[in-house]
């Protein structure tokens, strides 16, 4: 069995916060594929192969913000949720809104995680690794 | 008069007050009158009553001075009957003009008790009736007792006279006798009887058979007068006579007949004087007859005043039916004014309770009470911050006025809320968007730093670091903000928490080099209250204390005092202090009282703690005496928790 790196795909529209994921998971010295979606729709069509993107295969985990334009993450979940071919994919939440209600909505749509963007890198890249360290122990939908 | 009755309509209509006062009035019109009406029963009651004094009770009175009249009057009667003997007259005479005294006594007092109500000249008259038969029988017993006298006397002088009659008889007879006696021995001694002799002796003895039958009458006579008086009726009386009449002329007839002349004269004259005293007037039958009359006449009497006995009885009685009758009127007029008084008391407790049922039900409760408790719940309500609840009371007066009222104070308070859910809703926005941007220009200076510090120039590395320093201060600007903005969602949760491991905690956290020595004073343990706004507030105050001290070591002292309800909180340092004049502006937003380049601070802390106590019903003031004395001391309350359960709605 070949081993596959599982694939990030970091679904954020601030530019700044990207270049710091990506940083992030840099220092992390961690080799996963990155890719970025600007909002919920530009990911959906990578998910789903859509509009002339690359579509994205299994393994991946997916990291979402919430306050997006076009569509946010609310709007994204339920969308993937409906879709019988992407119901099952992980998203972990990575957003600065620690509203009582975000985090309510998220969970409810069966996100595996709900993490707080912070400012301080450090504990970024600490997120990072559990993220990586999440994907290498647990088995992930085909 | 219709305008003062629509007035007084709108009164009722416009006025809670008035309702009111028009439902107390009625109850005390009601109460009012209901002492009226019991009273002048009460009064006509008393008249009954004194009306029986009056009249009834005197009534009686005398019906029980008449009972002992008559039953003096039927002694005295019994008395007459039982000792009217001759001999005791005079003493029982005494004795029943005794008695008769105390009865005009007790007459007298009866004709004074009540003269209106008494037939006085029927009842004098029986009266005098009943005093004058008894003044006749005695008269009567007297006359009777001086007539059996002369009867007596009378009879005696009749025998005594029979008596003489018939001595002389006697000695004739003795006398004829002899002569018959000697005359017949000689007839026989003689034998051959001469004519003469023998004419002599029938002479003899016819004169002595004279004189037997006129012996005999006399006998006879004496007989009949002696000691039969006493039972005679008046017929027995002229049964007498006439026998008496007989005999005497029987006695004449046969003295006729007596040959001694002498003694024939001497016998008539006798006769004659029997005849007188038998038969003149006065003699014997006319005093027999008299004292017949007389008994006759006692026994009409007693008749007499048997009958006036009678008749005072009959008054007695009417007199008597009288005054049980008045009474017995008296009473029942009582007992039906009783009976009145009983009924309206009854009847108007009925009508004041029915009236004081309907005041209730439909003055008091229906538009006063229960309109006052909808419009408490609504209020109440209301106070929760329910301002979708409906105000259910409506009308013209007071309560309605309240209620319209409370209407425009719901709008406005509603819309408050709107505007400041708005607000609140557009401060964290607006303090969480700030923070995207701060963070990115923080971040893209210090990856500029980090990567391409080499090749840059020292001014450029030192403009890039002050940026990083003021993106930084306006980022802990931006988190205070946040944490203020958020106030309004305070955390009211309610649980125990330990002082001493608090302070320590913070101590540690805000001090790790050990510089400053804060000490709890008067530690209680474990305190409940609101958990984490005191963690807050006292994380401020401790942190104040050692930002804004002015030497790199200090003491800070937290005194805990508890007081009934509530915790009170003293953090007092020993640092510069504050002086008076700054005393308010430091718990205004934004203010500091030393440049942000000296002692990084947003001008939120003491702003925020003040926000915190006063949502929380707490307050915080603030005591220091700079310049003249160092350090400052703040105190502040929250509610202890402890002793009730109660969560108050404040928050």
């Amino acid at each position: 069995m070949d081993f596959e790196p599982v694939k990030f795909l970091i679904v954020d529209d601030d530019e700044v916060s990207i270049m710091k994921i990506k940083r992030a998971i840099k220092k992390a010295n961690l080799g996963n594929p990155v890719f970025v979606a600007m909002d919920g729709i530009e990911a959906l069509e990578m998910l789903r192969g859509d509009a002339g993107q690359e579509r994205i295969t299994q393994p991946y985990i997916v990291t979402l913000d919430i306050n997006m334009p076009r569509m946010d993450g609310h709007e994204f979940l339920k969308e993937i949720r409906e879709d019988p071919n992407l119901h099952n994919v992980v998203v972990f939440v990575l957003t600065t809104s620690n509203s009582e209600a975000d985090i309510q909505a998220a969970y409810e749509k069966n996100v595996a995680g709900y993490i707080l963007k912070e400012n301080s890198e450090y504990s970024l890249i600490e997120k990072i690794n559990m993220l990586e360290r999440f994907s290498n122990l647990v088995v992930l939908p085909k | 008069m219709l305008g003062l009755l629509s007035k007084l309509t709108t009164r009722w209509r416009t006025s809670v007050v008035f309702k009111l006062s028009v439902a107390t009035s009625a109850i005390v019109l009601l109460v009012a009158m209901l002492q009226l009406i019991v009273g002048t029963q009460i009064i006509r009651l008393n008249g009954a009553q004194a009306s029986i004094l009056t009249d009834s009770i005197p009534l009686l009175d005398k019906a029980q001075k008449f009972s002992k009249l008559t039953a003096l009057t039927v002694s005295e009667t019994k008395l007459l009957e039982e000792h009217l003997t001759k001999t005791e007259l005079d003493k029982l005479r005494i004795r029943y003009l005794k008695n008769d005294a105390e009865a005009q006594v007790i007459f007298f007092d009866i004709l004074s008790l009540d003269r209106d109500r008494l037939d006085t000249a029927l009842f004098q008259y029986i009266r005098d009736e009943f005093v004058a038969a008894n003044e006749a029988l005695f008269q009567n017993q007297f006359t009777q007792r001086d007539l059996e006298r002369e009867v007596q006397e009378y009879s005696a002088y009749l025998l005594s006279l029979t008596s003489s009659f018939e001595d002389i008889i006697d000695q004739l007879l003795i006398v004829s006798s002899t002569e018959v006696l000697s005359r017949s021995a000689d007839l026989g001694a003689t034998s051959g009887l001469v004519q003469k002799e023998l004419d002599m002796f029938l002479v003899f003895a016819r004169e002595v058979e004279v004189l037997n039958s006129l012996k005999s009458g006399a006998v006879d006579f004496s007989n009949m007068i002696q000691g039969r008086f006493g039972q005679l009726s008046q017929h027995d009386v002229s049964a007498l006579a006439d026998r008496l009449n007989f005999r005497l002329k029987s006695t004449s007839l046969s003295l006729t007949l007596l040959g001694n002349s002498e003694a024939r004269a001497k016998l008539a004259q006798l006769a004659s004087e029997l005849s007188k005293g038998l038969f003149s007037d006065p003699g014997y039958l006319y005093f027999l007859r008299e004292l017949q009359a007389s008994r006759e006449d006692v026994e009409t009497l007693k008749r007499h005043r048997d009958a006036t006995v009678s008749d005072i009885g009959d008054q007695v009685q009417l007199i008597m039916q009288e005054a049980t009758g008045s009474f017995r009127a008296d009473i029942a007029l009582t007992s039906r004014l009783t009976q009145n008084i009983k009924l309206i008391g009854i009847a108007t407790t009925v009508v004041v309770l029915a009236v004081l049922v309907l005041l209730n039900g439909q003055v008091i409760n229906k538009q006063i009470s229960q309109r006052f408790t909808l419009l408490t719940e609504d209020v109440l309500n209301f106070a929760r911050g329910n301002y979708a609840h409906e105000i259910r009371v409506s009308g013209e007066d007071e309560l309605g006025d309240i209620a319209n009222a409370l209407n425009v104070f719901k709008e406005q308070a509603a819309e408050l809320e709107r505007s400041n859910a708005e607000l609140q809703r557009f401060a964290y926005v607006a303090a969480h968007d700030l923070r995207s941007p701060l963070d990115a220009i923080q971040d893209l200076a210090t990856w500029t730093l980090e990567d391409e510090r080499d090749d840059l120039s020292a001014a450029c590395i030192a403009n890039l670091e002050l940026l990083i320093k003021r993106s930084a201060r306006l980022s802990a600007l931006q988190a205070d903000l946040l944490t203020y903005a958020q106030v309004g969602q305070i955390d009211t949760t309610i649980g125990p928490i330990s002082l001493s491991e608090e302070v320590n905690k913070m101590s540690d956290m805000l001090d790790p080099g050990g510089d400053f020595q804060i000490t709890l004073l008067n530690d209680p343990g474990t305190v409940v209250t609101y958990s984490l706004p005191l963690r807050q507030i006292l994380l401020n105050l401790l942190t104040n204390a050692i930002k804004h001290h002015d030497l790199p070591t200090g003491k800070i002292v937290v005194t805990f005092s508890r007081s009934p309800g509530v915790l009170r909180f003293a953090v007092e340092d020993d640092g510069p202090g504050i002086e008076p004049r700054f005393q308010k502006r430091i718990f205004g937003l934004f203010k500091t009282l030393k440049s942000r380049d000296r002692v990084e601070g947003s001008g939120l802390g003491l702003a925020f703690v003040l926000k915190l106590t006063s949502r929380l019903g707490g307050k915080i003031e603030v005591e220091s005496h700079a310049p003249e004395q160092r350090g400052t001391r703040f105190i502040f309350e929250i509610a202890d928790l402890c002793e009730n359960d109660k969560v108050s709605d404040v928050a």
